[in-house]
């Protein structure tokens, strides 16, 4: 049985940081056209953490495509703080991306050719900001990267370059910070520290972090889980354990 | 493994494209050069006046002195005339003719001069070798007496009729003749080369000056007899005398036109070496492409090792792939292959590096030759990058960052080393001269810098980054970190461009001191104010000379004719000088001044040289010393230094009294006449006794000087131009090779924020170091052996030659490897960031 919370209120507030209101997104066209997305809205709170899950095609991938204005939505907007980003340019999405939203893949996060310092720092260059130096000896030293900054990712381990991953989503203080899959290639004691300073990231700085998962243990860290389903959201968890996570996952289907 | 090869090879057909593309090209560029080699080689000489001669006796056109090596003879080589009767008396012969032929210019009764069809020379023969052809008289007689002559009905179109009297310049007479015979050889083919005059058959012998020598012994055969036998018997009366050689067929072709097979060894020589240079630049191409695709696929290999393969598995599965894709390589680039050289004979034939008509015979060799290199040269390639790919770790497979290797290995860097130290050492013991071996310190050094490149492309990169990072934050600053850490792609891209530059800057630039310092020499040499030369004919009988000081107010006027001395600098080496007859009595300063240092002209008579000053002291010779030396066409000289000179460019290495020399010279005519004082008007009144001369003043002469160089050096141009083409087909297929595998590592950048313009200015700033580093090493190890050769000819090691050419290089190489990575960027750009970060590497 599919259970279809009813939207509260405050996903209309202004003080979320991400809100898609009626968003499709269909591929192709005709007969042959894929409903990836079907009228979703949802709004991540500022200061919330999220995890969006799901069964593979269940439109997790799209979703955050779309939040993360790299996919334009086919009918819907998605609103960036106050800004709608569903209309955006090319070149307005590269600067919200270096300025206003941060990200954090599964692997391969780093430029192997700089260091661990570099590749923290690199959006503000990008950006052609100068660099706070407090502000980044804070971020170091909250992802625990301690002396290792001036390696370079070949020299770190998995969990340590995931570290350096989140501390450049961190650096230019975002609106929000999507993660795909952060610890899909770590061991779960690593994984879980990961987690827990995505957490303290979002307890300690309030930042807002929207992680997409498959794994109920990670989902667990969060303040919300969201489950989709064939491109609608299903459910929404509050508060969630990682058993109710599962078992929730598990009947999907019924 | 040849199987997993295959599917592996299938699955990743874009990654090796890239290895594919280079080894197709350097593959094109070998065989069709060794497709005009073999042609040029197979290419028989046509046999046309000696086409009824089954066998042809000649004196061996090259002297060997010393037993291993051999110098080729630019002038006719005689044997004696006497053998012709021995000869007839062979079962099977029915006449044996001792062949003279001479140049012979024919001035017809209004003043002009006649020639054959096409305006063919015109040569004098002894009515004995009309049988040759056979010529048969069409209509008349015989020569009888010695007045009479019997030309061929192609002469002036068929112009001159019986009873015509023609005046005949030869080197040694000005006659006056009656035609009493018009002859034609309608069996025969037709005669390019010549259009034949028969004399008397002791007036031909008078008249070609040679006494009792002969060209050749040509043998017509009895019908029905076999002409091997013939040749066996030949052979066999013939093995008392040495330094003749019996030829029959095809062959006889090198006997009849000499200086046609002359210039057939020469462009073999030349396309020889510019087919070794090609391989020699395709071989470091080739490796650096496939060291950069094993490097591309690093992790598979890792996960190869991973699941089991062991070390040798890995190594003979690249083994393999190397060979499936040399093979298909070849398969498509031999086809190509065949339309590049006939474009290349084109080219070729058109800046006159190879003789008109040549054929294109396409025969095995050149494409066996090919294969091999193609093999040899992938598995070479893949056997030192497996190495590598073998000794991964399993676990790489599952680490995140790509990792590099260490970029070059122990032996490698000791190679490296060792190539350097060579390449200074080619430089410490080149000599002095214009044939100094310094340049050849460049070839070495490419060695050096292709073994260290990584290892020098880091300071590099770190250097000419810098400013980069200053200027721009974002871009300049990853391309500086990308290029010192991917240096491995760093060195495939950058690697043709120095290759390129190295060689252009070394022969161009070389060939360029040269030129230069040849038409300086002849301007300071020329004292004379006006030059007479002959238009197309062979050159100006010894008479003219005299006549032009006979007219009023010419100060002095001296001819001379070119040739060659053979000269043993070392017992393991033949030099073939160009050399210069001159008349001794005439040679003052007021026509030539030779810059003599030691010794005088005066003492140039009998048997004397003067040499060039450079040359005595590569040889260690000294004025009054008697040094062995061979003429021009084999004979050997003991001659006295008489002088040694300084400005021998344009002139001759080698100064001869033309008493000397004439005797062995194919056609004693002179090719310039030098005159002081006297006016234009006046001299070219000589030309009412010879039709063909012109008058050209000191000025023109160094142009003219100039434009023969330009002419000699433009098909080693072309070559060098094609060199270049191929370079830089390398390098953009290295940019787009090494471009295409960074589709992830784009879409990361721009998922941080980089929008596509910063990262297309990233791959421009790469672009921009990596050229800069294969430009600028290029130009540094062609420039010692540059400075060396320009010290020796020129006395300053600042070299000479229009800056343009290097300029334009530089600009063009510029211009296409930024154009490469801007299409590849934008391409690898195309695609949307997440998906490409989830996709495939």
């Amino acid at each position: 049985m599919k259970t279809r919370i009813i939207q509260t209120a405050h996903t209309r507030s202004s003080t979320d940081s991400v809100r898609l209101s009626s968003v499709s997104k269909v591929y192709g066209s005709g007969d042959t056209s894929v409903a990836a997305l079907r009228d979703v809205s949802l709004g991540l709170a500022r200061g919330s953490f999220t995890a969006v899950m799901g069964p593979s095609g269940s439109g997790k991938s799209t979703f955050l495509h779309c939040a993360a204005g790299l996919d334009r939505p086919t009918t819907g907007t998605v609103h960036l703080g106050d800004v709608e980003i569903s209309g955006l340019g090319e070149d307005a999405l590269s600067r919200l991306r270096r300025e206003r939203i941060g990200f954090v893949f599964q692997s391969f996060n780093l430029v192997p050719s700089l260091t661990a310092e570099q590749n923290i720092t690199l959006p503000l260059r990008l950006a052609k900001r100068r660099t706070d130096t407090g502000w980044l000896n804070e971020v170091t030293q909250r992802v625990g990267l301690g002396q290792r900054s001036k390696h370079k990712p070949a020299e770190l381990s998995g969990g340590q370059q995931q570290r350096v991953a989140i501390a450049r989503a961190l650096i230019a203080r975002p609106e929000v910070i999507f993660a795909d899959e952060p610890t899909g290639a770590l061991d779960t004691r690593t994984g879980k520290d990961i987690l827990t300073l995505l957490r303290e990231a979002v307890d300690g700085l309030g930042q807002t972090v929207v992680i997409v998962t498959h794994d109920p243990n990670a989902a667990a860290h969060a303040d919300t889980v969201v489950l989709l389903a064939d491109g609608q959201i299903v459910e929404e968890i509050d508060n969630p354990s990682s058993e109710l996570v599962a078992e929730r996952m598990t009947h999907l289907g019924d | 493994m040849l199987r997993i090869a295959f599917s592996t090879l299938a699955g990743r057909k874009g990654g090796m494209f890239g290895a594919f593309a280079a080894v197709c090209l350097s593959v094109i560029l070998v065989v069709s050069c060794g497709i005009l080699v073999d042609s040029s080689l197979q290419a028989p000489i046509p046999v046309e006046r000696l086409s009824a001669a089954e066998i042809v006796v000649q004196a061996k056109p090259e002297i060997g002195p010393n037993g291993n090596v051999s110098a080729p003879l630019s002038e006719r080589r005689r044997l004696p005339a006497g053998l012709a009767a021995s000869l007839q008396r062979l079962p099977g012969v029915r006449v044996a003719v001792a062949d003279r032929s001479f140049s012979a210019q024919v001035i017809g009764g209004q003043g002009h001069l006649l020639t054959g069809r096409s305006g063919v020379a015109t040569v004098g023969l002894g009515w004995e070798s009309a049988a040759l052809t056979p010529f048969e008289l069409a209509s008349g007689r015989a020569p009888r007496s010695a007045g009479e002559i019997v030309v061929s009905g192609e002469l002036a179109q068929g112009a001159v009729r019986l009873g015509n009297r023609l005046r005949v310049v030869t080197a040694r007479a000005r006659e006056s003749f009656t035609v009493v015979g018009i002859a034609a050889a309608p069996s025969a083919p037709r005669l390019t080369r010549e259009a034949p005059i028969f004399f008397r058959g002791d007036v031909a012998r008078r008249l070609s000056g040679v006494g009792d020598r002969a060209d050749l012994i040509a043998l017509a055969l009895e019908p029905g007899a076999d002409t091997r036998d013939v040749a066996q018997r030949v052979h066999r009366a013939l093995a008392a005398q040495p330094g003749l050689r019996v030829l029959t067929g095809p062959a006889r072709g090198e006997a009849e036109s000499p200086e046609e097979a002359l210039s057939r060894d020469d462009t073999i020589d030349g396309l020889t070496i510019f087919g070794a240079l090609a391989a020699f630049i395709a071989i470091f191409v080739v490796a650096s492409t496939f060291a950069l695709s094993v490097q591309q696929r690093h992790r598979e290999f890792a996960l190869f090792r991973a699941i089991g393969s062991t070390p040798r598995q890995v190594r003979r599965m690249v083994a393999g792939e190397a060979l499936l894709v040399s093979l298909a390589a070849v398969a498509i680039a031999s086809p190509i292959s065949v339309f590049a050289a006939r474009l290349l004979l084109d080219f070729s034939t058109r800046t006159g590096m190879v003789p008109e008509g040549l054929q294109i015979v396409i025969g095995w060799r050149p494409f066996a030759a090919g294969l091999t290199a193609a093999i040899v040269t992938t598995q070479l390639a893949a056997f030192a990058s497996a190495r590598r790919a073998a000794r991964i770790r399993p676990t790489d497979a599952l680490r995140e960052s790509a990792i590099r290797p260490r970029p070059v290995s122990l032996i490698r860097g000791l190679f490296g080393l060792a190539a350097v130290g060579g390449g200074a050492a080619v430089l410490m013991v080149s000599g002095g001269g214009r044939d100094s071996i310094a340049p050849a310190s460049a070839l070495v050094w490419m060695l050096a810098v292709a073994l260290l490149g990584p290892l020098l492309a880091w300071p590099f990169s770190w250097l000419i980054g810098l400013p980069l990072s200053a200027f721009s934050r974002g871009p300049g600053m990853l391309a500086r970190a990308n290029t010192r850490g991917d240096l491995r792609r760093v060195a495939s891209v950058a690697t043709p461009l120095m290759l390129a530059v190295a060689l252009v800057v070394t022969i161009y630039y070389g060939k360029s001191a040269l030129w230069q310092q040849t038409i300086e020499q002849t301007n300071q040499r020329t004292t004379a104010d006006y030059v007479l030369s002959s238009g197309k004919s062979a050159g100006l009988p010894p008479d003219v000379a005299v006549a032009a000081r006979a007219i009023p107010g010419v100060r002095q006027a001296s001819g001379s004719f070119a040739t060659t001395v053979i000269v043993d600098s070392d017992p393991t080496d033949l030099q073939v000088l160009p050399a210069r007859a001159v008349d001794p009595a005439t040679l003052t300063p007021a026509v030539n001044d030779l810059g003599v240092v030691s010794g005088s002209l005066r003492d140039l008579h009998g048997a004397a040289m003067a040499v060039a000053a450079d040359d005595a002291k590569e040889f260690g010779w000294h004025v009054g010393d008697r040094v062995r030396v061979w003429l021009g066409d084999g004979a050997p000289a003991t001659l006295r230094v008489a002088a040694t000179l300084t400005r021998p460019l344009g002139f001759g290495d080698i100064v001869l009294p033309r008493a000397l020399a004439a005797r062995h010279v194919t056609d004693a005519f002179d090719d310039t006449v030098f005159v002081r004082g006297g006016s234009r008007a006046a001299l070219e009144q000589l030309r009412q006794a010879n039709p063909d001369l012109e008058v050209t003043t000191r000025r023109q002469l160094a142009q003219r000087v100039a434009d023969e160089q330009q002419q000699q050096s433009r098909a080693v141009y072309v070559l060098l131009g094609l060199i270049v083409v191929f370079c830089a087909l390398a390098a953009v297929n290295a940019v787009m090779m090494s471009t295409a595998e960074r589709t992830r590592e784009f879409a990361r950048l721009r998922l941080i924020g980089a929008d596509k313009r910063q990262v297309a200015a990233m791959v421009r700033a790469e672009t921009l170091i990596m050229v800069a580093f294969g430009l600028a090493f290029g130009t540094c190890i062609a420039l010692p052996g540059l400075a060396i050769v320009s010290r020796n000819l020129t006395g300053s090691a600042r070299p000479s030659g229009p800056l343009w050419v290097y300029g334009g290089l530089l600009a063009f190489f510029g211009v296409i490897a930024f154009a490469a990575s801007g299409i590849s960027a934008r391409l690898a750009l195309r695609m949307d960031p997440l998906r490409a970060m989830a996709a495939r590497e």
